[in-house]
């Protein structure tokens, strides 16, 4: 470890301890099932997993955040009070590409698990991320700021269809405000039609005794048959209409200054006749960090904000240098501590960088 | 001043690499019995060294010699790298600092394929295969299995199609036979004309080619100490093949 970062550790480290959040050190190694069940799609692919010599699955944890809340659960909470918790150690992940090298970084975070006042919890989290970024010597770090249920909202209320709206969903969780590219072009028919589902077992079994077939890997002529009619049912899945697919567009090219947030996003979804919680969700947010005295014009909102790590259920924000380069980020993830077997638990997070950190502190 | 040129020791390639480099004039002398090098005597100051197909990849990538030919499929799984692996560009260097691709020689064609059991209906696609992954982590709760000795090229074709959740069973040899025994759900193997996989049962994935290989020409990388020697032997080697 090198020296700066060494040093941002222990900068960082002390801000979160004089914040009364209580260390605890998840295990670095972790049953392979824990992150495969929580993690989206594209942050599974940057996971290292192996089996150990007994042939069990494990993984070097890529984020520490599902590992915390596994020290907390074993621990007793029970969701009836709140619990802060923060960490220091290494993740591990893959290289996008795929071709396989496998880097070590450095992360701090602090954890706030069953804060019942949402807006506050958020606040303190935005503002105890900036205060251990001061401490670490970053100058005029900037927020950018969005909220991963919104979008659900949006989805909801577009008049789909629900296996649309599942595939909206899927999209978004791999691809983040980028989905738009990985919808079919417009006005693409759907090859297939949707398949009935007992019409499609009875087509299975007849394809498999006519060619003398004989499944192997463990599936069943059940399992052959739902996938045919799933796909079949995709295909009309991805033919998104063209407002759907415009009111998405104007979605993700939302950003204000964090003061207009709320009324922004209120106006966008009053304009498409949908219900939505979010504007509220941030109004009472940037009341509470312009409280809580935190620089008001070094954090916006931006609806295309997003993380692939397929937990974040409401805020999501990154913290860039002046460059644009992320050096911490967080969120809420209210449904994960109940995923994990736990109680119906609201939590929200941050995690510093601590590598792009050291490299950037003075 | 001496060059170091590998071609391979044994099989249809070795005899297609002798044929080849006879018609270009550089007909290699017979080795004494048991010996793993000899010379051309069309072109003194180079040594011809004989080993095995995919030793000549991983001593090439060390830069151990100056030239070798060997398949470029072997060569990929050792760099890990099928970047530019659709280019039909003929120089590229394949993979960071690896060696490079100076001609496609014609001959030795393999197609390495993903391939899956043909009474996987719903397997028609490798984005089928994403989601029969998925299917079977909930069904059975385990990964998918994927037999194959081409660990490296595996992985970085299956995460180009979002798949992360598999895992390979090693297998080096008769890996059209893992499906049926029960080894693995899915290959990754070299196939020719495909005779082999349809007798076992397996159909190659409509998206599932990874690689259009054939026996090439590579050089070492140029930052290896035993390029200080035998630049005009390579380029004469070069000339005559190109």
């Amino acid at each position: 470890m090198s020296v700066a970062l060494d040093a941002a550790r222990q900068a960082a480290s002390a801000v979160f301890a004089g914040a009364l959040y209580a260390p605890v050190e998840p295990p670095i190694v972790a049953p392979a099932e824990i992150f495969l069940e929580r993690l989206g799609e594209r942050f599974r692919r940057l996971t290292s997993f192996f089996e150990d010599g007994t042939g069990e699955e494990k993984c070097l944890r890529p984020e520490i955040t599902i590992p915390v809340c596994r020290i907390a659960l074993a621990a007793g909470y029970d969701g009836a009070t709140h619990l802060k918790l923060r960490y220091a150690g290494p993740v591990f992940r893959l290289a996008e590409d795929g071709a396989g090298a496998l880097t070590e970084s450095a992360q701090v975070g602090a954890e706030f698990l069953g804060g019942r006042e949402a807006a506050k919890a958020e606040a303190e989290i935005v503002v105890l991320g900036l205060s251990a970024l001061a401490a670490c010597g970053i100058a005029r770090p900037r927020v950018v700021l969005g909220d991963a249920g919104a979008f659900g909202e949006l989805v909801r209320g577009l008049g789909l269809e629900a296996r649309q709206q599942a595939h909206l969903m899927r999209l978004f969780e791999a691809h983040g405000s980028a989905l738009a590219e990985h919808l079919p072009p417009e006005g693409a028919r759907a090859e297939l039609t949707p398949l009935d589902a007992d019409l499609a077992l009875a087509d299975t079994l007849a394809r498999l005794e006519a060619g003398g077939l004989v499944l192997t890997g463990g599936r069943t002529p059940e399992d052959v048959a739902a996938r045919l009619a799933d796909r079949a049912g995709r295909a009309s899945a991805e033919a998104i209409p063209a407002a759907a697919r415009a009111a998405i567009a104007a979605f993700f090219g939302l950003k204000a200054r964090l003061a207009e947030a709320g009324d922004t996003l209120a106006r966008f979804f009053a304009a498409h006749g949908i219900a939505s919680q979010a504007p509220q969700r941030l109004a009472a947010l940037a009341a509470e960090l312009a409280a809580a005295g935190a620089a008001e014009d070094a954090i916006v909102f931006d609806a295309g904000v997003h993380a692939p790590l397929g937990y974040y259920t409401g805020l999501e924000f990154r913290v860039d240098d002046a460059t644009g380069y992320a050096l911490a980020g967080g969120g809420r993830y209210d449904t994960l501590i109940r995923e994990l077997g736990g109680p119906d638990t609201p939590a929200v997070g941050v995690a510093l960088f601590l590598d792009a950190i050291a490299e950037r502190a003075p | 001043m001496t060059a170091l040129f590998a071609i391979p020791s044994k099989g249809r390639l070795k005899d297609d690499c002798l044929a080849l480099l006879e018609r270009a004039g550089l007909k290699v002398a017979p080795p004494p019995e048991r010996a793993y090098e000899t010379h051309i005597p069309a072109l003194p100051g180079l040594r011809v060294v004989l080993i095995p197909a995919s030793e000549i990849a991983e001593r090439l990538a060390r830069g151990d010699f100056h030239a070798g030919i060997t398949g470029e499929d072997v060569l990929r799984e050792r760099m890990g790298s099928l970047d530019g692996a659709d280019d039909h560009v003929s120089r590229l260097v394949i993979g960071a600092n690896g060696p490079e691709r100076v001609k496609r020689l014609g001959f030795g064609p393999a197609r390495l394929v993903v391939a899956a059991p043909e009474s996987w209906l719903d397997a028609a696609r490798m984005s089928d295969l994403a989601d029969i992954a998925l299917e079977i982590r909930a069904r059975q709760q385990r990964p998918l299995r994927v037999a194959t000795k081409y660990v490296r090229l595996t992985r970085a074709f299956f995460a180009r199609h979002m798949i992360a959740d598999y895992r390979i069973a090693f297998s080096t040899g008769a890996t059209e036979a893992a499906p049926a025994s029960g080894l693995a759900d899915v290959i990754v193997d070299i196939t020719t004309s495909g005779a082999t996989l349809r007798d076992n049962r397996l159909a190659i994935l409509e998206d599932g080619q990874i690689l259009a290989s054939e026996a090439c020409l590579f050089l070492g990388p140029k930052t290896s100490p035993v390029w200080r020697d035998g630049r005009p032997e390579i380029d004469r080697l070069i000339a005559a093949l190109t």
